[in-house]
């Protein structure tokens, strides 16, 4: 098949540009299935009643899988004549099953390289819905071309 | 027990020291279970086709996958976890009894992508610890460099992750 290349072009953006939200409600099989695929044993992601003794209300969204949830934000958005080149997560809230988290970000940056690409920096948010509480922060670097 | 000078004096005896390990092969499989646990339908991470027609040698790794693996071999029998489930090796260069230890985030560069197929060697070194006097009390940050390189030697992703002593 042929390769098309989709996405958004450097030229066209400006400083305090708003990206497509993402949002992802993550469920106990989810994070189960995330725990298993990266071989993480840790209760606190798998066992409610583990979680309860920590005084946490469910099992808790795993600090990858909030990242995982950042970096399709972004990968969504660029497409695929896009490439992420970096991501720096902190997770500042827990989250669980059911929570409704909406990813969001804002262009800070516009660092064109040459005349074909340049560089792209944007802080991100990972927000719960049904208290505005802010679960993870981020700042990313996409490359795109111009 | 309390992070002090002590700790952080005992901790800083491993800043520098590079330990590498071979990760093995990243297959096609774990990279479409990733995939899927993070509820991911970009193809590139499915469909071979998809990857080859955008110039890549098979499917892609979501960025963030090799970082997010917890253990990469079989991992200890039951008895070699802690009560709260971790691997009690995991912690063998910090002084984990009595101390609570957090991620504290990370910084991660994407280097090149990572494709099914590709063998893989994580090289670490902790960078540096220090002891900072929080509102509620000291804490130490411990700063780690994790660099994955290909069987080549590629530098494919280099992450900086900080851990909390408290």
């Amino acid at each position: 098949m042929t390769a098309t290349t989709t996405g958004p072009r450097l030229d066209d953006l400006r400083i305090g540009d708003r990206i497509p939200e993402l949002r992802r409600t993550p469920t106990r099989v989810q994070l189960f299935r995330y725990s298993a695929i990266t071989w993480n044993t840790h209760r606190i992601h798998v066992d409610p009643e583990y979680a309860a003794e920590e005084g946490y209300p469910d099992v808790l969204v795993q600090s990858h899988l909030h990242g995982a949830f950042l970096v399709s934000l972004c990968t969504d958005w660029i497409g695929t004549a896009g490439r992420l080149v970096r991501l720096e997560v902190s997770v500042k809230r827990f989250a669980v099953p059911g929570d409704v988290l909406v990813c969001a970000g804002e262009v800070t940056g516009i660092e064109p390289v040459d005349d074909t690409q340049g560089l792209v920096h944007l802080d991100l948010t990972e927000t719960r819905e049904a208290d505005g509480v802010v679960c993870a922060i981020a700042s990313a670097s996409v490359a795109l071309p111009r | 027990m309390t992070v002090d000078e002590s700790v952080l004096a005992s901790i800083r005896t491993q800043v520098g020291v590079e330990t590498s390990h071979d990760l093995g092969q990243i297959t096609a499989v774990m990279i479409r279970r990733y995939a899927r646990a993070i509820g991911e339908t970009n193809p590139l991470y499915y469909d071979t086709d998809v990857a080859r027609a955008h110039g890549h040698a098979d499917i892609v790794a979501p960025p963030n996958f090799v970082t997010a693996v917890s253990v990469w071999d079989e991992g200890p029998p039951e008895e070699g976890l802690r009560s709260d489930g971790v691997p009690l090796s995991a912690l063998e260069s910090l002084p984990a009894q009595g101390v609570r230890v957090m991620g504290g985030g990370e910084d991660m560069e994407f280097h090149a992508p990572i494709t099914a197929g590709t063998s893989v060697v994580e090289r670490t070194a902790m960078l540096d610890a220090e002891l900072v006097q929080g509102s509620k009390g000291a804490f130490i940050v411990v700063r780690y460099r994790h660099e994955f390189v290909d069987q080549d030697g590629r530098l494919l992703l280099t992450s900086t992750r900080k851990v909390l002593l408290r």
